[in-house]
């Protein structure tokens, strides 16, 4: 297999709300590419635009207020944006499947989760009644969820919430998709349960060859499961790399700040360093690069308060956008939805 | 008893709270959320109280600002018997006791200006007693959090999470507390003001000398923030020690299980798991012997025979067949120490670290 293959490539999207209080530019101008097979992180504070990006490569920007107004989202091939919604339906049900913090907003509460995954699966796939609860037992049972024949006569509430995040992984692989866009699928978790999820994603990614677009604000999360990470700030993205380059050599003012303000196991500072300031509202971006009100590099800096970066490829598959980060000057505009960054962990997770 | 301290603040001892809960056959059944819990808090300190959630730590911290009704227990706040004061005396000690809560959205009234929301105790303890005094007040709070005082006349919704948990901060430090239950302050917070947060409750800390109880599950923040430290399951306390004793020498299987849980934020390091099965039973009807049994390693390892009983020492030899019995977990037959099935492990001092308590068999 090329490693070079996207699955996916979304290209400078824009998606607005606009609302009685002025237009939301959530996703501004973002462009990425994810390889076949690799686990994508987008990563970012509350706000930023990460589900944005994420139901608009779905297409269930809710409209109104939402639209996307600009860009081109490329699934296998077909661009997305072009395709009618019926035969949208057949991706979302097929090649490209979903799942959110809170599995309640796509379990219906009135049935039962077995009937809910037959429905699943029945929708794209004919099979007889029998066989469809067969395969809906044994998807119970594949994501590790203990008496899946009883469980599949129980309705959502009867379950924990990790019970439940199991419940909706197995409707989202049931239908066989390709990519699987995941949307803090353990923000609402303990870190016991947290850490059985994530590593039933993994097991779930290596056995099928799944592609997964994992949106998450926890680096620590991105550390155990990426191959490569964009930093999302303020509706666009401001640094791209694999993940290892990301930890080791982070070169954005921002993506720093993020890390020395992570509080880590075993290191014991009397103050924990922070980012001045907060996430600023998308009705009231700042002008210049939209960081610099908090951005202890640039805050003075003329250039910095009045123009905008652009992403860069300051170093070989290494994209930033700041003006003062190194190697950015001689570096000319990139279009990091060209290819894919070839990385992948070794199955060990490394 | 060993748990407790000299110069404690706080002192709770055997609380039990239970909620009664209705069966489909109208039968009265018991939620055990806080079952038989001590510790003692010094003054001035923080104590961290870490766990799964519906472990029981959010009933704790309210069951010992009377919130919650106890079932059963002690509470000593500065020497007094706060559950049985009539509510005559409780009041002045009411001023005393404040709670930060988790969620900066839920807990503000969306009514009132912020002003409004940071004079309430003000005017409850009759601290300020006109309202230029209470302007004043709340002009200095809202500045003491990083607020500005233009800020008084705004409502909580036109303010970020981090600026609501500071409001929500303010309002707890009006009336001038000794003590404030944190419930997981930082939780629902972004890291970059997460961090601004920890910060300022650590400053308000030293500034006021505030004791804390502190809530949370990340266990990252806690050994930034915490003295001593105390680890729940279902209801009870598994282990407790100070800060740096826990975090070096975790006793109980439950501690330990919790820490190799905590993602690692380096992509070059990959912690070798022991992952934890299964989840929480329920409270209603929680496991006999030992709460943890169903889930535990460590009592799987010792009938194998894998055990060491020191970390690190050598493994013993398989426990004797007559030691051990079969049950059955999520349906399967699985054999186990006869002693945490039957037993409920109680919560003693570890003989040569009087201040490290831990509730296992096999750890003794
Ligand atoms: N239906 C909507 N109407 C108006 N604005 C919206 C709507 N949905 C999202 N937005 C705005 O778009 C921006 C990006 O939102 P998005 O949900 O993508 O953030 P996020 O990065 O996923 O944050 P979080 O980590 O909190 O989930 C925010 O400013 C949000 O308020
Ligand atoms: N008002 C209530 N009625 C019934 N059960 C409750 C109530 N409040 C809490 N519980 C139960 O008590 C247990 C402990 O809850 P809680 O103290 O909120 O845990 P934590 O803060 O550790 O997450 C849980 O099983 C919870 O469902
Ligand atoms: S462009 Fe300037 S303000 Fe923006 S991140 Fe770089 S140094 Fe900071
Ligand atoms: S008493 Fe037994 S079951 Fe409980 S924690 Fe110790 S070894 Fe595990
Ligand atoms: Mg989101
Ligand atoms: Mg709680």
């Amino acid at each position: 297999m090329n490693d070079h293959e996207a699955i996916l490539t979304v290209r400078s999207l824009k998606t607005h709300f606009f609302t009685a209080d002025g237009v939301v530019k959530a996703v501004d101008g973002v462009s990425f590419a994810v390889g076949k097979r690799q686990t994508f992180a987008l990563v970012g504070e509350s706000g930023c635009g990460k589900s944005v990006t994420a139901l608009s490569v779905m297409r269930l920007v809710p409209h109104p207020p939402g639209k996307i107004v600009a860009g081109e989202i490329t699934l296998l091939g077909t661009n997305l944006l072009e395709l009618s919604e019926k035969e949208m339906r057949a991706v979302r049900g097929g090649q490209a499947a979903m799942i959110f913090q809170e599995p309640m907003t796509s379990l219906n509460p009135v049935f039962t989760i077995g009937n809910q995954i037959v429905e699943a699966i029945t929708l794209h796939q004919n099979l007889s009644a029998r066989t469809a609860k067969a395969r809906a037992i044994e998807m119970l049972s594949q994501v590790g969820i203990p008496d899946p024949a009883q469980r599949y006569k129980e309705y959502p509430h009867q379950l924990s919430g990790g019970m439940r995040q199991r419940a909706m992984i197995a409707m989202a692989l049931s239908c066989d998709p390709e990519l699987l866009i995941a949307d803090e699928p353990t923000t609402a978790l303990d870190v016991t349960i947290q850490a059985q999820i994530l590593e039933l994603l993994k097991r779930i990614q290596v056995r099928r060859g799944l592609s997964i677009l994992l949106i998450t604000h926890d680096l620590a999360v991105v550390a155990e499961t990426a191959d490569v990470v964009a930093v999302m700030y303020a509706s666009k993205l401001v640094e791209l790399a694999d993940v290892e380059r990301l930890f080791t050599n982070p070169v954005h003012p921002y993506t720093q700040g993020l890390f020395r303000s992570l509080p880590r196991l075993g290191e014991r500072k009397t103050r924990l360093e922070t980012i001045p300031g907060s996430v600023p509202s998308p009705l009231a971006f700042p002008p210049g690069c939209k960081f610099h009100p908090r951005c202890p590099v640039g805050c003075e800096l003329q250039r910095c308060r009045t123009a905008e970066p652009e992403l860069r490829e300051i170093a070989p598959k290494h994209y930033a956008a700041c003006w003062e980060c190194p190697g950015y000057a001689d570096a000319p505009p990139a279009d990091p939805a060209a290819e894919p960054i070839a990385y992948r962990r070794g199955a060990d997770g490394r | 008893m060993a748990a407790e301290a000299d110069n404690a603040l706080v002192v709770v001892r055997d609380l039990r709270t239970y909620f009664t809960v209705r069966s489909r056959l109208f039968k009265k059944l018991y939620v055990r959320a806080v079952d038989g819990v001590s510790f003692a808090i010094r003054a001035g300190q923080t104590l961290a109280l870490v766990g799964e959630s519906g472990s029981g730590k959010t009933t704790v911290g309210r069951t010992i600002l009377r919130l919650i009704p106890a079932t059963s227990g002690q509470v000593l706040f500065d020497g007094q018997d706060l559950f049985s004061l009539p509510p005559a005396a409780m009041r002045p000690l009411r001023r005393q006791m404040q709670i930060i809560f988790q969620d900066p959205f839920g807990s503000l009234n969306p009514r009132l200006t912020v002003e409004g929301i940071i004079a309430e105790p003000l005017k409850v303890h009759r601290i300020c007693r006109t309202r230029r005094q209470r302007r004043q007040r709340v002009a200095e709070l809202l500045q003491r959090v990083g607020l500005e005082p233009a800020h008084a006349r705004r409502y909580p919704h036109e303010f970020s999470g981090g600026q609501r948990q500071r409001i929500g901060i303010a309002r707890a430090l009006a009336s001038q507390p000794k003590f404030i239950v944190c419930d997981e302050p930082v939780s629902a917070l972004d890291v970059s003001i997460q961090a601004q947060i920890l910060n300022l409750l650590k400053d308000l800390q030293e500034e006021f000398e505030l004791t804390y109880l502190f809530i949370a599950h990340n266990l990252a923040v806690v050994e930034h923030f915490a003295d001593r430290v105390a680890v729940m399951y279902l209801g009870r306390i598994v282990e407790m020690a100070d800060r740096d004793e826990l975090y070096a020498n975790p006793m109980h299987p439950y501690t330990e299980s919790l820490f190799s849980a905590v993602p690692v934020p380096d992509p070059t390091r990959r912690p070798q798991r022991s992952r934890l099965e299964g989840e929480t039973p329920s409270p209603i009807n929680p496991p006999a012997g030992c709460p943890f049994h169903p889930r535990c390693p460590l009592a799987r390892m010792a009938v194998a025979g894998q055990l060491a009983y020191q970390r690190g020492g050598q493994p013993r030899p398989p426990l004797p067949a007559h030691e051990t019995c079969r049950v059955a977990i999520g349906g399967e037959p699985v054999r186990l120490p006869r002693k945490c099935v039957e037993q409920v492990p109680e919560l003693l001092p570890m003989p040569d670290r009087p201040d490290h308590l831990h509730a296992c068999h096999l750890r003794r």
